[in-house]
C-alpha cells in the first residue's frame, strides 16, 4: 500500500468522522435506541435478578445488533445521492480500501458509543464484573464485523427502494453467528467458564471480514452504480 | 515482449535503435521531479507524488529525473503525426463500436470516436438520448454493452485506477457535503484524486472559482451555481488531469462563471488536455475545433 493510498484512506476516515460529528443526531439516535431497548426488558419482564442475568447477554447483543442495523441504510445512500460515490469509484485509490475507511468511521461513530455504554446497561441486568468485562471484549471484537458485513448489505441495496427492509432481510442471517458466539461468551463467563475460545472465534471472524467484506462491498457498489 | 510506445502510448516504436534506455520501473523514486522519456526523446511531466507507481507500466518509457533540454509533449504531434480526429495529435482516447442500453432500451450503438491531445468532444442530443450514460461509460463508471474504450492504446478496464487517476469526472451531482466547509469539500475531492495540494493551492483554486470569501462556509449554504463552481474548482489545481469529462458543466453558472469555465477549457486544450462535455445551451466553445457526437 502506497503513501498516497494511506493518505486518501485517512482523508476518507477523517471526513466521515467529521460528518458523523456534525450529524451527530444519527449516532445519538442509535445510542438512545440501544439504551431504550436494553432498558425496556428489565421493566417489562420478571424483575428476578437471576432471570435478568440469564437474559442479559442475548438482550444486549440483540439491541447492539439492531442499533447497528438502524444506521446502515445511510452508510452509502447519501454519498450515492450527492455523487460522492462516483468519485469514490473513480479515485486513484482502490475502492475496497476507501470502503474500509468508511466502515471504520461507521464503527467508530456508531458501535464505539454502544460498547462504552454497554457496561452501564449491564448494571440493570445485575451482571457481575467479570461477565461485564467479557461483554465489553466480545462487543469490541464482534461489532466491527457487524459494520463490515453491514457495509456489504448497504452496498447491495444502495439506490433500491425500501433499502432498509431489504438490508435487514439480507444481513440479519449473517449476524447470527456473531450473536450466538457473543452471547454465549458472556453466558459462559456468568457460569465461571473461560471465554477464550469465543474471543478467538470472534477474532477470526473479524479478520475474515476485514479481508473479504471491503472487496465484496466494492463489487456490490460497482454493480449498483453501473 | 511488449512493443515500446511513445510517452502517451500513441505510436508503437518498432525501431529498437530508438530505445536506448532500460525499461526498469522507477518505483521508490518518489518526491523528485520526474519525466517520462519516450524513445523518440519526448518528455511528459510526471508528479511522483501523484503517480505512486510508474503510471505507464509495463514500462515502455523510462521515468527518470527531468531533463529540460528534451522537447515536451507539445512536440508529440510533430514527431508522431498519427491518425488524428480531434486535437491534431495521435489518438489517446478511442471509442470503438460502443453500444449502451438501459433496461430493454438501446440508447446508442456502433459509436466510434478518436480524440487526440488538445481534442474537444461535445456530446449532444435530446433528454434521455444517453449523453450521461456515454460520459459515465467513457469514465469507466458503467460498462458498455459492446465495444471497447482505450486510453493510450490500452483498455480502460485493464488500466483500472491508472486510468481513473488521469481523469476528472464532474457529473450532475455536485459531490459535495452540505455539512463540510467549501475548503474541506475541495480538499476531500482532491484527496480522492490522489492529490495532496498545499493549502495555498486550494485557496488559489477557490479564488479562481470565486469562492475564496466563502471558504469556511458549509457547502449546504451555497447556491446551486456556487456548488457547481466548487465542483469545477477541481479543474484549476495544477497539474491538471489530462482527461476532463464534464456533464452539463455550464448548468446554473452565471455569465462570469461561464466565461471562467470556457477559459479553463481553452487553457486545458492548449496544454494538450482532452475535454469531453455535454451541454444543451450555447457555451462559448462553439468557435473551437471540436468533434460532435449526436445521439
Amino acid at each position: 500500500m502506497s503513501h498516497t493510498e494511506l493518505r486518501t484512506m485517512r482523508c476518507v476516515l477523517t471526513r466521515d468522522l467529521r460528518l458523523a460529528w456534525r450529524r451527530r443526531t444519527d449516532s445519538i439516535g442509535a445510542l438512545v435506541f440501544f439504551i431504550m431497548v436494553t432498558g425496556l426488558f428489565p421493566l417489562g419482564m420478571n424483575p428476578d435478578p437471576t432471570v435478568l442475568r440469564d437474559i442479559a447477554p442475548g438482550v444486549i447483543w440483540v439491541a447492539a445488533l439492531l442499533a447497528t442495523l438502524l444506521t446502515l441504510p445511510k452508510l452509502f445512500a447519501e454519498d450515492h445521492a450527492d455523487g460522492t460515490l462516483e468519485q469514490f469509484l473513480l479515485a486513484g485509490t482502490p475502492l475496497p480500501l476507501l470502503l474500509l475507511s468508511k466502515t471504520a468511521a461507521h464503527w467508530l461513530g456508531t458501535a464505539v458509543p454502544l460498547i462504552v455504554i454497554a457496561p452501564l446497561m449491564a448494571l440493570q441486568f445485575n451482571l457481575p464484573a467479570e461477565a461485564t468485562g467479557t461483554l465489553f471484549l466480545v462487543l469490541l471484537l464482534g461489532t466491527p464485523t457487524l459494520s463490515l458485513l453491514g457495509a456489504v448489505g448497504a452496498a447491495l441495496t444502495v439506490g433500491v427502494r425500501g433499502a432498509a427492509t431489504l438490508l435487514a432481510i439480507l444481513i440479519l442471517p449473517l449476524y447470527i453467528p456473531i450473536l450466538v458466539f457473543g452471547a454465549a461468551a458472556v453466558g459462559d463467563s456468568l457460569r465461571g467458564m473461560p471465554a477464550d475460545g469465543y474471543y478467538a472465534t470472534l477474532g477470526a471472524m473479524l479478520v475474515l471480514a476485514l479481508f473479504l467484506a471491503p472487496w465484496a462491498s466494492a463489487a456490490a457498489l460497482r454493480i449498483a452504480l453501473d | 515482449m511488449a512493443v515500446p510506445v511513445c510517452a502517451r502510448r500513441h505510436t508503437p516504436v518498432a525501431d529498437s535503435s530508438l530505445w536506448p534506455w532500460s525499461s526498469a520501473c522507477p518505483k521508490g523514486v518518489a518526491g523528485r521531479p520526474l519525466a517520462a522519456i519516450a524513445p523518440c526523446g519526448v518528455r511528459t511531466f510526471l508528479d511522483a507524488r501523484r503517480h505512486r507507481d510508474c503510471p505507464i507500466c509495463p514500462a515502455s518509457v523510462i521515468v527518470r529525473e527531468d531533463d529540460t533540454s528534451l522537447p515536451t509533449l507539445a512536440a508529440l504531434t510533430t514527431l508522431h503525426p498519427g491518425p488524428a480526429q480531434t486535437g491534431g495529435g495521435a489518438s489517446i482516447l478511442e471509442l470503438t463500436a460502443i453500444a449502451c442500453a438501459r433496461g430493454t432500451r438501446q440508447l446508442f450503438e456502433d459509436l466510434d470516436a478518436h480524440v487526440g491531445p488538445g481534442g474537444l468532444l461535445r456530446v449532444s442530443g435530446p433528454n434521455g438520448a444517453g449523453k450521461t450514460s456515454l460520459l459515465r461509460t467513457i469514465s469507466g463508471l458503467s460498462r458498455p454493452e459492446h465495444g471497447a474504450i482505450r486510453w493510450q492504446g490500452e483498455d480502460i478496464r485493464r488500466l483500472g485506477e491508472n486510468y481513473s487517476s488521469q481523469l476528472i469526472y464532474i457529473g450532475h451531482a455536485p459531490a459535495s457535503k452540505a455539512e463540510l466547509s467549501v475548503h474541506e469539500n475541495l480538499a476531500v475531492s482532491l484527496a480522492l484524486q490522489g492529490r495532496r495540494p498545499a493549502a495555498t493551492q486550494i485557496d488559489a483554486a477557490l479564488q479562481a472559482a470565486g469562492l475564496s470569501a466563502r471558504r469556511a462556509v458549509p457547502a449546504g449554504l451555497l447556491s446551486q451555481g456556487q456548488r457547481r463552481r466548487l465542483a469545477l474548482a477541481r479543474l484549476t489545481v495544477q497539474p491538471p488531469a489530462p482527461l476532463w469529462i464534464l456533464d452539463e458543466p455550464f448548468t446554473a453558472l452565471d455569465a462570469t462563471a461561464r466565461g471562467w469555465l470556457v477559459g479553463l477549457i481553452q487553457d486545458h486544450l492548449r496544454g494538450d488536455g482532452i475535454v469531453i462535455f455535454t451541454s444543451h445551451d450555447r457555451t462559448g466553445l462553439e468557435t473551437l475545433p471540436q468533434q460532435v457526437i449526436e445521439l
